[in-house]
């Protein structure tokens, strides 16, 4: 996939004397990428295959030498443009899907049925886990509209049998593939690509392990722009990125430098487009989230020891891979006490005062492990505010009296 | 003297406060607009205390449109407050329900009126007093009647819907097939109890529970509540809709004095 990262462009980086003058950079860069994208497309007829989750075995379609993509062209507002409204997104999606679907994918199917995202436009494949009903049926939609594979996601995380029923399924993946692009993708090329995204964990690594310092050298919005762009971003460029911005946050701990606030864990749903509403509500009341445990961050590293990378020494590249992606703790797991392991780890190396759950409407899996997840924090002595959120931008104002009055609780 | 300025979404509320206890309070409608409402309330509440605004020593904001009062020394959100005011008039209550015109929220607190947990509603009128705004007007009934109606009910009829809108058009037909008034009316506190009860299971509700803000005063709700948790909620002594207010001014005395003591 084309990068962007040359020699000039990282010593331009490198001279940059903030960090968040990189993330500058980076989200102007996250900004051009779709029409960078269909560019690359039209100029080397390169199929365009879009993948939506983090597990999305992006190991295999980088060593496909295809283009591979989050397929929305994701704003930070709603904007009059119908074309990148959420809100119509959504409206379009309940043509097929029910009300009390949650919007992520709703939102995805309706830009499509609208029609007019140039980079939804431009994907030639869907590779899709089937994580989630919400997700699973409307995909099954999608695929009337555009050839879609969906892979099968065993939800019995320690099943030795569900296991070897998962690396079937990665297998079936890369076969499909394999077929689509018309040639082999071989094992070591796969495992060079991930080699690479492994390099991508330890410097994420890295960085969720820097905003333990207080001062926290980033802000939680920013964080979120540096450990999302290489979902965007070719994870070459992204590793080039994070490798230079670790080393400014490195700089700025060193100094003492960063943001003061009260401290906070962000728990819950997918983020995805909600976060940035949400993460300026939270920072317009003083809160500075310094780890969240959603699928782009740190619950990637849920038991906070290592980077969890891919066993490059595992023989069976396809085993290793299957090995990495299902043990992530996602809610549509069961049972997925790994989860309570990490937020317990979270809240006890973070210095924190508390948590924010994240309750994204009809999530269902996320919404129903709150009341466990808050039981073993109040055990633990932390307290918990869910915060409700749609979609949309609209609910701000309910969101800041439920976060003011958490402040006030925990004393701060 | 300490001041607390409620501004709740329909009315709002001020209290003065010296050491000894409540001096004086008032409320105005938010017509036309809350700052002036404020004003007019905090001059209505030093006239009741017979002092004038030089005697303030500090001054505290609350309720959904604390914001917009540019005078006041500090602002805290009427979860706080709520907490606060409570503890001055009930110091032995741990929960509150506070059914407010705009929201309804369920409070913990603990011996000295500090939060240890609340819950609000969902992001809609059903379970708040605009409900019953609307319900009233659908039966043609002002508000204020609206629980003394209920108590006369010997069969309260059901009303389904949670929301407002569908709810209104459910009262309508109840009307329309011949259904009293007064078990329509108990219908729609029954309703209100469920919204408002489902929080109250979530929270747990420990002794004594306490019931405030304005739709406190409607007897058909408290009387529903109650059936519904099987918890009685102690009395309070002073009109339930002044608890924001009282806890407001009871923390500028706090905040006075901490400052103070600076």
């Amino acid at each position: 996939m084309e990068r962007i990262m040359d020699e000039k462009t990282r010593l331009r980086l490198e001279s940059m004397e903030t960090v968040e003058e990189l993330i500058g950079w980076v989200k102007r860069a996250l900004t051009d990428r779709p029409g960078y994208i269909i560019d690359e497309k039209k100029r080397t007829g390169n199929k365009i295959i879009g993948f939506c989750c983090i597990i999305g075995f992006r190991e295999i379609l980088d060593a496909a030498g295809v283009i591979y993509t989050p397929p929305l062209t994701t704003p930070v507002e709603d904007t009059e443009d119908s074309r990148i409204n959420t809100t119509s997104d959504i409206a379009a999606g309940e043509r097929y899907l029910p009300k009390t679907f949650c919007p992520i994918p709703k939102s995805m199917l309706g830009r499509k049925i609208k029609g007019n995202d140039p980079l939804l436009e431009s994907i030639d494949l869907f590779v899709t886990p089937s994580i989630c009903d919400c997700r699973t049926k409307a995909f099954e939609y999608m695929a009337q509209l555009v050839p879609t594979y969906m892979f099968d996601v065993p939800k019995k995380f320690d099943e030795p049998a569900a296991f070897e029923y998962f690396k079937n399924e990665v297998g079936n993946l890369r076969k499909k593939l394999e077929t689509f692009i018309g040639h082999p993708i071989p094992d070591d090329a796969i495992a060079e690509s991930a080699r690479i995204f492994n390099r991508n964990s330890e410097l994420q690594y890295e960085h969720c392990l820097l905003r333990r310092n207080d001062p926290v050298p980033i802000t939680s919005t920013d964080s979120f722009f540096a450990m999302t762009c290489d979902m965007k971003l070719n994870v070459r460029d992204a590793n080039v990125f994070l490798e230079i911005l670790n080393k400014k946050m490195r700089e700025r701990v060193a100094r003492k430098e960063g943001f003061k606030g009260v401290r906070l864990i962000l728990a819950g749903a997918p983020l995805a487009r909600s976060a940035l509403t949400l993460y300026q509500t939270l920072a317009d009341c003083g809160v500075q989230i310094v780890a969240e445990d959603t699928c782009a961050q740190a619950r990637k590293f849920f038991d906070f020891t290592s980077a969890h990378l891919i066993d490059l020494n595992n023989g069976d590249i396809i085993h290793a891979l299957a090995k990495k992606h299902m043990r992530l703790p996602c809610a549509i797991y069961t049972p997925n006490s790994k989860r309570i392991e990490l937020l317990e780890n979270l809240v006890k190396s973070f210095n924190v005062k508390g948590v924010i759950y994240h309750a994204l409407e009809n999530c269902a899996p996320f919404n129903a492990e709150y009341e466990k997840i808050k039981a073993a924090m109040n055990r633990a002595g932390f307290p918990v505010l869910r915060i409700d959120n749609t979609f949309a931008t609209s609910d701000r104002e309910q969101q800041k009296l439920r976060v003011q009055g958490f402040l006030e609780m925990v004393g701060s | 003297m300490y001041a607390g300025i409620d501004v709740g979404s329909r009315v709002t509320k001020a209290v003065i406060l010296d050491g000894d206890g409540i001096r004086g309070c008032a409320l105005e409608d938010n017509i036309p607009q809350p700052l002036a409402s404020a004003h007019s309330a905090l001059a209505k509440a030093l006239a009741a205390s017979g002092v004038g605004r030089d005697a303030l020593l500090y001054c505290v904001g609350t309720g959904y449109g604390r914001d917009c009062l540019d005078f006041v020394d500090a602002r805290r959100t009427e979860l706080s407050c709520d907490g606060c005011g409570i503890n001055f008039i009930r110091p032995d209550a741990r929960t509150i329900i506070d059914i407010g015109a705009q929201d309804s929220k369920v409070i913990k607190i603990d011996g000295s009126g500090a939060m240890l947990d609340f819950i609000l509603n969902d992001k809609c009128a059903a379970g708040t007093g605009r409900f019953l705004e609307v319900m009233a007007g659908a039966i043609g009934l002002s508000v204020d009647m609206l629980g003394e109606y209920s108590l006369r009910s010997g069969k309260p009829c059901l009303v389904n819907n949670t929301c407002t809108v569908f709810a209104e058009t459910e009262v309508i037909s109840l009307l329309s097939s011949g259904n009293k008034t007064e078990d329509i009316a108990a219908g729609v506190h029954k309703a209100i109890a469920s919204r408002v009860g489902n929080c109250v299971m979530k929270l747990g509700a420990e002794p004594e529970v306490v019931f405030a803000g304005g739709v406190a005063k409607n007897q058909g709700v408290r009387s529903a509540l109650e059936q519904l948790t099987g918890v009685r909620f102690a009395t309070l002594s002073i009109d339930p809709q002044f608890v924001g207010a009282i806890g407001a001014a009871r923390i500028a005395c706090q905040l006075y004095k901490k400052k103070e003591n600076a």
